[in-house]
C-alpha cells in the first residue's frame, strides 16, 4: 500500500493506492497517529486508487472509525472503485462509516 | 583419555557435579528451562595430550564440568555422531583425519550443521585462516592458546548455541501446537461421514471442501439438523488469520451451540451472534457470515447474510423449461462484531428438487491464479454459466478443480466451499440413533 498525504487547513487527506492488506497494519496505524498529532478535525481517506482490500484492510478502516469517535474528528471514506467498492458494499460499510461513493 | 567413548577430564572424572565454592565464571543463564552454561558439553580435539590437558584444565578451572576429549578427527566424529556436544574446540593438524576435513563433514550433516567449531591452531597465515573458515569453522584462535581469549570465545559460542537451541525448541513447540489447533479446527467442521449421513437423511447432495491456509485459519462452516425436514447451514470467515482468528472460530462454535436454531429465523441468529461477537472481538476484528436453512418439505431456502460472499444460486428447471441459469444471491450486510447492534434480513428462495446453492469463502475468488489475476465474482459466474444449467451436478468439482490447477500451495487464505442441492428422489427416513443436531 502506498500513501500520499495532503493537508488543507482543518482537513487531512490520505490517498491510498495499490493493495491494502494485513501487512499494511503498521502503516495504517501511522496514519492514525498522524491524524491525531495534526489536530485536524476532519480526515478523508481516498480509495480511488486502491486496487484491492482484504478483510484485514476493512478492519483497519473500522479501527479508523473507532479512533475518530474517541478523538473527536470526522472520518470520510471516499471513492472506492472496482473490487474495493464491491467489498465495501458487500459489508454494507456505509452503515458503519461515512462513505462517499 | 583417547578412548572412543566420551571421557571426562581427569580433574573432574570422579566428581562431576562438584563445584568449586567460588567459580571465576559470572552468573548462570537463568531463563527457565535453560541449562547452566557450565553444563554444556565441550569436545576438545587435539593429537597432543598436553595440549588437550592444557585446554581441558583451563575450561574446568573456569567451571565447565562436561568436557570430552578426542585425539584425532575420526575419534572426534565418532563421539559427535553418538552425542553432539555444544561446542567443539578443534586442532587443524592431526593424524588420521585433519581438522579441515572434520569441519567439512560436520557442515555436511544436518545434525551438526550449526554446531559451533572453534579452531585452535599454530597455523595462522591468511591462507590457513581462510581455508579453515571455508571448511566451516565458526571461529579461530591461534596457538599458544591464551587462557582469557579461549574462555571468552568459548563463552560466546556456547551462549549463542544455547539461545539458538532454545529458539529452535520454541519454534518446534509452537509448530506442534499450531498443528494440533489446526486439527481441532478441522474436526469442528462436518466430517465426510456426517456429510453423507445428512445428505441421505434429507435427500440432499452435499459436496464440501475445507482447506485452511498454511497458518491457522479463520474460516468455518457447519450443518445443523434442526428437524426431519429442516437443515441449517452456515459459512463464516473471521478477519485476518493466524491464532487470533482461529480462536474466534472456536468461540463461534461455542456460541452456535447455545443458539436454539429451531425457533429462530436466520436474521435473528445473526443479530444474536453479532451482539456476542461485538463484546468478544477487538476493534477492527469481525466476521462475515451467512446462515441459512433449507426446508425440504416446503421446498424453501431462507438465509441471512452478514457480508459473506454472495452465494451462487442455481434455480431448478421448471416444467419443460430449462432453469434460468446461475445467479448471485444478495448477501450484503454489516459483518458480525463491527457494531453493537446490527440488523439483518431474511431472504427466501424457492428450493424445489434440482435447485442448488453454492457457498464459498473469499479465497475462491480472491486467490491469485497462475496468470496473475484473481477469479473474481465475474469469473466465477462465467464459470458457472458456461456449464449446462440443467442438473449441473458437477459444478462444485469443476470450480474447485480449476482452483486447484491455477492456485499454488500453500494457500495464503483459507478456502471453504460447499454446495447443497436437492435431489429429485424423496429423502430417506431418518434412521434411529442420529442426533438431532450434528455439526
Amino acid at each position: 500500500m502506498n500513501i500520499e498525504s495532503t493537508r488543507d487547513g482543518e482537513e487531512i487527506q490520505f490517498r491510498l493506492s495499490d493493495k491494502m492488506t494485513f501487512t499494511d497494519h503498521q502503516k495504517f496505524r501511522d496514519i492514525l497517529t498522524e491524524v491525531s498529532e495534526s489536530g485536524c478535525s476532519r480526515c478523508v481517506i481516498d480509495l480511488s486508487r486502491l486496487d484491492f482490500i482484504d478483510s484485514a484492510g476493512l478492519g483497519m478502516l473500522m479501527i479508523a472509525s473507532d479512533a475518530s469517535g474517541r478523538e473527536n474528528w470526522d472520518l470520510l471514506v471516499r471513492h472506492p472503485r472496482g473490487v474495493v467498492r464491491q467489498v465495501l458494499e458487500l459489508a454494507d460499510f456505509g452503515k458503519v462509516v461515512r462513505l462517499e461513493l | 583419555m583417547t578412548g572412543t567413548a566420551p571421557t571426562r577430564h581427569p580433574g573432574n572424572a570422579d566428581c562431576p557435579p562438584q563445584q568449586p565454592p567460588a567459580r571465576p565464571t559470572p552468573g548462570k543463564a537463568t531463563d527457565s528451562g535453560r541449562p547452566d552454561i557450565e553444563d554444556s558439553a565441550i569436545l576438545v580435539v587435539d593429537d597432543s595430550e598436553i595440549a588437550r590437558e592444557i585446554i581441558g584444565g583451563c575450561l574446568s578451572k573456569a567451571g565447565y564440568r562436561n568436557i570430552h576429549h578426542a585425539a584425532d578427527g575420526r575419534q572426534a566424529l565418532e563421539i559427535i555422531e553418538k552425542r553432539p556436544p555444544d561446542l567443539v574446540i578443534l586442532d587443524l593438524e592431526m593424524p588420521v583425519l585433519d581438522g579441515f576435513e572434520v569441519c567439512r563433514r560436520l557442515r555436511q550433516t544436518d545434525k551438526t550443521r550449526t554446531l559451533p567449531v572453534l579452531i585452535q591452531s599454530g597455523r595462522d597465515t591468511p591462507h590457513d585462516i581462510s581455508r579453515a573458515f571455508e571448511a566451516g569453522a565458526s571461529d579461530m584462535i591461534v596457538k599458544p592458546v591464551r587462557k582469557f581469549e579461549l574462555l571468552a570465545r568459548v563463552r560466546v559460542h556456547i551462549q549463542n548455541r544455547l539461545m539458538l537451541t532454545q529458539l529452535l525448541n520454541y519454534n518446534l513447540r509452537v509448530a506442534t501446537e499450531l498443528q494440533s489447533a489446526r486439527d481441532t479446527q478441522q474436526a469442528l467442521c462436518p466430517t465426510d461421514g456426517a456429510i453423507s449421513e445428512i445428505s441421505a437423511r434429507y435427500g440432499l447432495e452435499i459436496e464440501a471442501r475445507y482447506e485452511p491456509s498454511s497458518e491457522l485459519g479463520g474460516d468455518m462452516w457447519g450443518l445443523c439438523q434442526e428437524s426431519d425436514s429442516r437443515l441449517a447451514f452456515y459459512i463464516c470467515d473471521f478477519s485476518g488469520h493466524g491464532v487470533a482468528a482461529a480462536l474466534s472460530t472456536f468461540r463461534l462454535q461455542t456460541l452456535m451451540a447455545r443458539i436454539d436454531a429451531d425457533t429462530r429465523d436466520p436474521a435473528a441468529v445473526l443479530a444474536c451472534l453479532n451482539r456476542s461477537l461485538y463484546e468478544m472481538l477487538a476493534v477492527g476484528e469481525f466476521a462475515t457470515m451467512l446462515f441459512g436453512r433449507i426446508d425440504v418439505d416446503r421446498h424453501t431456502l431462507t438465509y441471512a447474510s452478514a457480508g459473506a460472499p454472495p452465494p451462487l444460486y442455481f434455480a431448478a428447471p421448471s416444467g419443460d423449461q430449462i432453469g434460468t441459469g446461475p445467479s448471485y444471491c444478495q448477501s450484503a450486510g454489516v459483518p458480525l462484531g463491527l457494531r453493537r447492534v446490527s440488523d439483518y434480513r431474511d431472504i427466501r428462495l424457492p428450493f424445489p428438487a434440482g435447485s442448488r446453492i453454492f457457498l464459498y469463502s473469499d479465497a475462491l475468488i480472491e486467490a491469485e491464479y497462475s496468470n496473475g489475476h484473481a477469479l473474481g465474482l465475474d469469473g466465477l459466474l462465467r464459470q458457472a454459466a458456461s456449464r449446462p444449467t440443467k442438473g449441473d451436478k458437477t459444478f462444485f468439482g469443476q470450480a474447485l478443480g480449476r482452483f486447484d490447477r491455477n492456485v499454488s500451495r500453500p494457500l495464503t487464505d483459507d478456502l471453504t466451499a460447499f454446495s447443497i442441492s436437492l435431489n429429485s428422489e424423496p429423502p430417506r427416513h431418518q434412521p434411529p440413533g442420529i442426533p438431532e443436531r450434528t455439526r
